[in-house]
């Protein structure tokens, strides 16, 4: 829009903004990460430092003190593995339907998809936080990797129906008049095209269950607390005594960060089309 | 020759039914008994009575509910108004040819992947009143430190502008890819008969960016609306409730508390504004995509 036709390029005042505007946007972050590499003493100067020996320190703190930190992500890496496998599996036939079955009629359905992702998550823990009780099933993953599931089916089946739709009809049609069965050319023609829209899609997912929190809150104990809610009980305890300190949470925050920033900023071009439809269309 | 639409029609159906029974078991019906347990005075441990409307009395008598609800209501509009201005300003300011834009865009994604209780451990340090670096840098300058999440006059518009800052990037994901689809050929012609960059903007840009920046408005009001988990650990309502929002009354009504009519009468309540905003906003989109057709 303000490309000027005298000078091809970009001005030297909007560099400095650009450089500026990323600065608000990462440096917080890198704030925490690099702050995790400090000794105490070194994040509780008044000054801040910006020039400092990196330790270890505090992540060894983290490993001897807070054991439960660990436990706490490998409930997050189940929780979020079996997610994304669920929503992929349930949500390929749906989309897969939508996109070369459901005509007139059943396609109108998706409405409904679209609907029931908009209720608010949270009515839900009410009726089911005393059934859950009931059933012993409170403080238990498989909870948390249904509501997870169930959640995110409906952004997914929509991603993955737009998939389909740019593979051409024809390629399955040649694929069955020369004998193929429906099912067959799925898996030898369909399944390999929208390779790219499910590995988007397990992306979404698995940043969604890595980093959500209202309902592991809630639906979660002791046994299995994901890494959100124990870094929430860390938050929680810091200033209270020489417990916890706040290098030790730099360390365990990190630790949750930076495989998930890492991912968004490798597969950013496939996030963008991904998010965009999700939230469009579901 | 049309094998596709020969097959079993009913298939169709099969295929669609597990995702729905999981939408219906686990969302539909949970939020159905939801509205229902409202009407009741449900315990944990205890029998279910009818009690009528009165948890919806009690709440919005309750002066704590009323004072949460316009909190909610501030926080909504503050954040969704500023992070569609700087969000819209964002996509629209990425649009140069930066070189490496790419990574620019990458670095500008990082809020995304924070949860909310890292987004409470980067602020609560970042606003430290002792030793964050934000009261070193404003006492630099010759101001006095300030509580920004513990005072009570700053700490709803520290949480806004924390909500902000983690949200401006899904705008951004919204209207940039929608940017790029105008075509520069529209400008080029602007520009020729004289169009300066805000008459350009006016004219060209913005009508074509509204479907978009109408559905992203929708969106981005229904979950600032049910925001819990930044709220909670940036300031757990506090001081004095004045970050106090209707999901964190109802939290403690039903979690702190154990009332969970009333808690189940809050959650209908945000359901209930949740269908005003996300209605009235998509009549208007029909509205002005219909015009923008003809």
């Amino acid at each position: 829009m303000k490309t000027n036709n005298k000078i091809k390029g970009v001005s030297t005042g909007s560099w400095i903004a650009l450089i500026l505007i990323v600065l608000i946007f990462v440096g917080p972050v890198f704030t925490i990460i690099l702050s995790s590499f400090k000794l105490e003493r070194e994040i509780f100067t008044y000054v801040p430092k910006i020039i400092f020996n990196p330790t270890l320190n505090n992540y060894q703190n983290l490993i001897y003190k807070w054991p439960k930190f660990f436990e706490s992500i490998k409930n997050s890496i189940i929780v979020s593995f079996f997610s994304c496998f669920l929503v992929v599996l349930i949500s390929i036939p749906a989309a897969y339907s939508y996109s070369r079955m459901a005509k007139r009629g059943l396609s109108y359905t998706s409405i409904f998809l679209i609907t029931v992702r908009m209720f608010p998550p949270i009515i839900i823990t009410i009726p089911l936080y005393p059934l859950l009780n009931r059933m012993h099933l409170l403080d238990t993953s498989i909870v948390l990797i249904v509501l997870y599931t169930v959640f995110e089916l409906s952004l997914i089946t929509m991603l993955l129906k737009t998939f389909i739709d740019t593979i051409p009809y024809e390629l399955e049609e040649q694929a069955q008049i020369d004998g193929a069965s429906r099912t067959y050319s799925f898996i030898k023609i369909i399944l390999p095209l929208m390779m790219p829209g499910i590995v988007t899609s397990i992306i979404l997912v698995f940043i969604a269950a890595w980093n959500e929190f209202d309902f592991a809150y809630l639906m979660t104990g002791t046994a299995s607390k994901t890494a959100p809610v124990m870094i929430a009980e860390m938050l929680g305890v810091v200033g209270q005594g020489g417990f916890i300190s706040w290098g030790i949470i730099f360390a365990a925050a990190s630790v949750q960060v930076i495989p998930v920033m890492l991912t968004i900023w490798f597969v950013q071009k496939w996030l963008l089309s991904g998010m965009q439809i999700g939230a469009i269309k579901g | 020759m049309n094998i596709i639409k020969r097959v079993n029609k009913s298939w169709g159906v099969i295929l669609l039914l597990p995702v729905f029974l999981m939408l219906i078991f686990f969302i539909l019906l949970p939020e159905l008994w939801g509205i229902y347990l409202s009407f009741t005075n449900m315990r944990i441990g205890e029998s279910i009575s009818f009690v009528g409307l009165s948890n919806y009395l009690y709440t919005l008598t309750d002066s704590i509910f009323i004072k949460a609800f316009v909190t909610n209501m501030i926080f909504v509009i503050g954040v969704v108004v500023l992070q569609m201005i700087f969000g819209l300003f964002l996509a629209l300011f990425l649009n140069q040819k930066f070189r490496f834009h790419k990574i620019w865009v990458a670095l500008i994604l990082t809020p995304i992947c924070i949860t909310p209780s890292v987004m409470g451990t980067i602020w609560k340090y970042i606003l430290n009143f002792h030793i964050g670096p934000v009261n070193y840098i404003i006492q630099q300058i010759g101001f006095p430190r300030a509580m920004w999440l513990s005072g009570e006059s700053l700490a709803l518009m520290s949480v806004i502008l924390i909500c902000v800052w983690k949200s401006i990037p899904y705008v951004f994901i919204m209207v940039y890819p929608a940017r790029l689809t105008i075509p520069e050929d529209l400008y080029e012609a602007a520009k020729i008969d004289g169009g300066n960059i805000v008459q350009l903007f006016w004219h060209i840009t913005f009508p074509l960016l509204k479907p978009v920046l109408l559905i992203t408005l929708v969106f981005r009001a229904i979950f600032a609306l049910r925001t819990f988990g930044v709220i909670w650990n940036l300031t757990e309502g506090g001081p004095i409730r004045t970050t106090e929002t209707m999901s964190i009354y109802l939290y403690k009504q039903g979690f702190k508390y154990w009332r969970f009519g009333t808690a189940a009468a809050v959650g209908t309540i945000i359901l209930i504004i949740t269908i005003l905003i996300s209605s009235y906003l998509i009549k208007n989109m029909y509205q002005t995509s219909f015009k923008v057709n003809h």
